[in-house]
């Protein structure tokens, strides 16, 4: 939108959706630029990151079990029509 | 027994690459492996038969996660517990536990946390809550995608997944400090 710097509670506001890479462009470009400058910030954005890990690498691992998908794969078969 | 496999349909080659993100949200949301297994069944008969209506060459991912969802909601939910209410006032408690970062300075401490903890503290929250933390954290998928598929507003959406967030933090902030690994500061 403009130039204007973002402080501390605007980009706080702005770090969630930061983080989803859902803000424009600009605003990217402005809270990136507020963390690029203030640690105090710095720290929380490192703190979410570290959390979205954490959940990443608890949950993302999981697969449907080959048995399960082999089960779904031969009962679909036979639900096909004609 | 069989000379050579069937072909692959259309429907195989759209669909079937998505088991393993179904299997996890389904997993999530019922919080059992079996009934997890029986869901992403479902799922997938159910988006056989309609497969009519699905746009061809759109993503087959949130139409499936709808699928998904409205099974869950219409035939899991109900066998299992009451639909668990969002605790507002829980939510907003740990909504103002927004000091967190200083408590763990070089933030070691989610790194600590064993995974089976982190899965414990997802399912334990409310159900508002959780799916949209597994669709977004975990699947990675945004704001307008999981909008759809929960049928609701993006606003809500982003309010949603900040309030989750922040009771999951403070979730694995109580671990954290029962396991020592990081020491109860400031005052709260
Ligand atoms: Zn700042």
């Amino acid at each position: 939108m403009n130039d204007s710097r973002l402080d501390c509670a605007e980009a706080l506001a702005l770090l969630q959706d930061y983080l989803k890479d859902e803000l424009t462009p600009d605003n990217q470009r402005r809270v990136a630029g507020h963390l690029a400058a203030c640690g105090h910030c710095l720290e929380h954005e490192h703190f979410e990151r570290n959390f979205l890990a954490a959940i990443q690498r608890a949950a993302k691992g999981i697969r449907c079990p080959d048995e399960v998908a082999a089960r779904i794969r031969q009962a679909l078969r036979s639900d096909t029509p004609d | 027994m069989s000379s050579a496999p069937p072909a692959e349909t259309a429907f195989e080659r759209d669909v079937l690459p998505h088991m393993d993100l179904m299997y996890r949200v389904a997993l999530r949301l019922t919080g059992e492996a079996a009934a997890a297994e029986d869901l992403v069944q479902d799922t997938v008969l159910k988006a056989f038969r309609a497969w009519d209506s699905f746009r061809q060459g759109t993503n087959a991912r949130g139409w499936l996660l709808t699928i998904l969802r409205n099974s869950f909601i219409n035939d899991y939910r109900r066998r299992r517990r009451a639909p668990a209410l969002v605790d507002l006032d829980v939510a907003e408690q740990h909504a103002r536990l927004d000091d967190q970062p200083g408590q763990d300075p070089e933030g070691e401490f989610f790194h600590s946390l064993v995974d089976d903890r982190i899965l414990a503290a997802i399912d334990g929250l409310p159900e508002e809550f959780r799916e949209v933390v597994v669709l977004s954290d975990v699947e990675g998928l945004g704001y307008a995608q999981i909008a759809e598929t929960l049928g609701v507003p993006v606003g809500t959406v982003k309010s949603r997944l900040f309030r989750a967030r922040k009771q999951l933090q403070g979730t694995l902030l109580e671990y954290a400090i029962e396991a020592g690994i990081v020491r109860p500061g400031k005052d709260a």
